[in-house]
């Protein structure tokens, strides 16, 4: 995805209000991708990696919020073949996998992966078991 | 001179206090034996001769009556004031007659006292519960059972807010310093002799069990090679600008930042899950790690989303 030189001053300048190390759309797209890839074949690290990892939507999240229109639905739409395999590589997880759930807006904390192995699986045992109390 | 031993089911047998004397010749040592909520229940000599008994009422209360050798320490372990027959908790006195506090608790968790109703009562001591429950300075409930089934500081005392930095045992072994004070004395029995010799820790590494020798011997490690192999891998080049070459700093980093949050360094925040998980985040560095209750490292890491990251998982 190609981002002008302006483009990419005015994404900084978003990360930098939101107290965050300026990153590339390119660069979120990559980990996002990443993730995606990694859930489909069982995501193996821990609740907090993987809670983590989701963060790299948010802030894409956060730049299609921002960016004007036209950027914005640059971002949209190279997100939606990983956005796609991301909702078939996951179902519904209406409690939420953060400990205090997130608002819905943010969809991608209310699915849990269809692959459960390594530390991921242990940590989604107790959050399975009750739907009030947090991770 | 005289001595007071500490002698428990653990076999812990610590000098409490020693008087000093002009001769050594003349030195009495006698024994404190205590039940699992850490009061005293008997005294003995070297000889292991019964020098007196103590029965208590549930909440405290002498029973049936005053024994006639009378010693400071005992209901939960606590000095009892000869004057007021009040025990110290540290924070407040206790009435055992009543079976109250005297004063009101300075912490009150509105979240558990949503769901925990006696805590709305700050008078209590321990929710009405003594037995199974005992409170180490007058401001926290800490549930000894718990501890003794799973070596592990409860949940109940680090959402309290006081033993935020103490979640294990293992990781107090590990830091090798501070606060075992706090956290020894509030379990009470075995442990509550390490209040005065926090030293000695490792003597309490045998009841642990080897988890606990390790900690201390090499510091929080993963669980294994391949988790700690995964982990280097996904995170490794995150660190470059810390200089992180290989596995044994990634370690090194994480060990630098749990032993930080232990020692209570300003800029370091920490918190326990209700699962027992420690989180540790370091603002300035960006830094997370997060620590199983039996001492076992989780993970470490660079938040993408740096501080938010942070808020999300405490709240």
């Amino acid at each position: 995805m190609e981002i002008t030189a302006d483009e990419g001053r005015l994404i900084a300048s978003l990360f930098e209000a939101k107290h965050v190390r300026p990153k590339s759309v390119a660069e979120l797209l990559l980990g996002w991708k990443k993730l995606v890839g990694e859930i489909e074949q069982g995501y193996r690290l821990t609740i907090y990696d993987y809670t983590n990892d989701l963060g790299t939507r948010d802030l894409l999240n956060y730049l299609s919020r921002n960016l004007p229109t036209e950027l914005s639905r640059r971002i949209e739409a190279a997100l939606e073949d990983a956005d796609s395999r991301f909702r078939a590589a996951t179902v519904e997880f209406p409690r939420g996998v953060l400990p205090r759930a997130a608002t819905s807006d943010r969809w991608w904390y209310f699915r849990k992966p269809k692959i459960m192995v390594g530390d991921l699986k242990d940590d989604f045992l107790p959050l399975e078991s009750s739907e009030t109390d947090p991770q | 001179m005289l001595r007071h031993v500490l002698r428990t089911a653990l076999s812990v047998a610590i000098v409490l206090l020693t008087a000093q004397a002009a001769t050594a010749q003349t030195d009495l040592v006698t024994y404190y034996h205590v039940d699992a909520t850490g009061s005293v229940r008997m005294i003995t000599d070297v000889n292991g001769q019964v020098m007196t008994r103590y029965d208590y009422l549930p909440f405290g209360q002498d029973w049936p009556d005053p024994p006639a050798v009378q010693d400071a320490r005992r209901f939960a372990g606590k000095e009892r004031d000869p004057a007021t027959g009040f025990d110290y908790f540290g924070g407040r006195y206790y009435a055992n007659g009543s079976g109250r506090f005297t004063t009101v608790d300075p912490i009150l968790d509105v979240e558990q006292a949503q769901v925990d109703p006696q805590r709305w009562n700050r008078y209590a001591y321990v929710t009405n519960r003594p037995l199974r429950f005992t409170d180490p300075d007058g401001r926290v409930i800490f549930d000894w059972a718990d501890f003794r089934r799973n070596v592990s500081i409860t949940s109940n005392f680090g959402e309290s807010g006081y033993g935020y930095f103490l979640p294990t045992v293992a990781a107090v072994a590990a830091i090798g310093s501070v606060a075992q004070d706090a956290f020894m004395f509030a379990a009470g029995g075995e442990l509550a002799a390490l209040r005065y010799a926090p030293k000695a820790l490792p003597l309490v590494a045998s009841a642990a069990g080897n988890l606990f020798a390790r900690a201390t011997q090499s510091g929080l490690q993963f669980a294994d090679q391949g988790r700690l192999d995964e982990h280097v891998g996904e995170h490794l080049r995150e660190f470059s600008e810390f200089g992180f070459k290989s596995g044994q700093d990634y370690i090194a980093g994480a060990n630098r930042l749990v032993d930080a949050a232990t020692r209570g360094v300003k800029g370091v925040e920490s918190f326990v899950r209700s699962n027992g998980d420690l989180l540790v985040y370091k603002r300035t560095t960006n830094e997370f790690a997060a620590v199983t209750k039996l001492g076992t490292l989780k993970t470490y890491f660079r938040p993408e989303k740096e501080y938010e990251y942070w808020l999300e998982q405490i709240k």
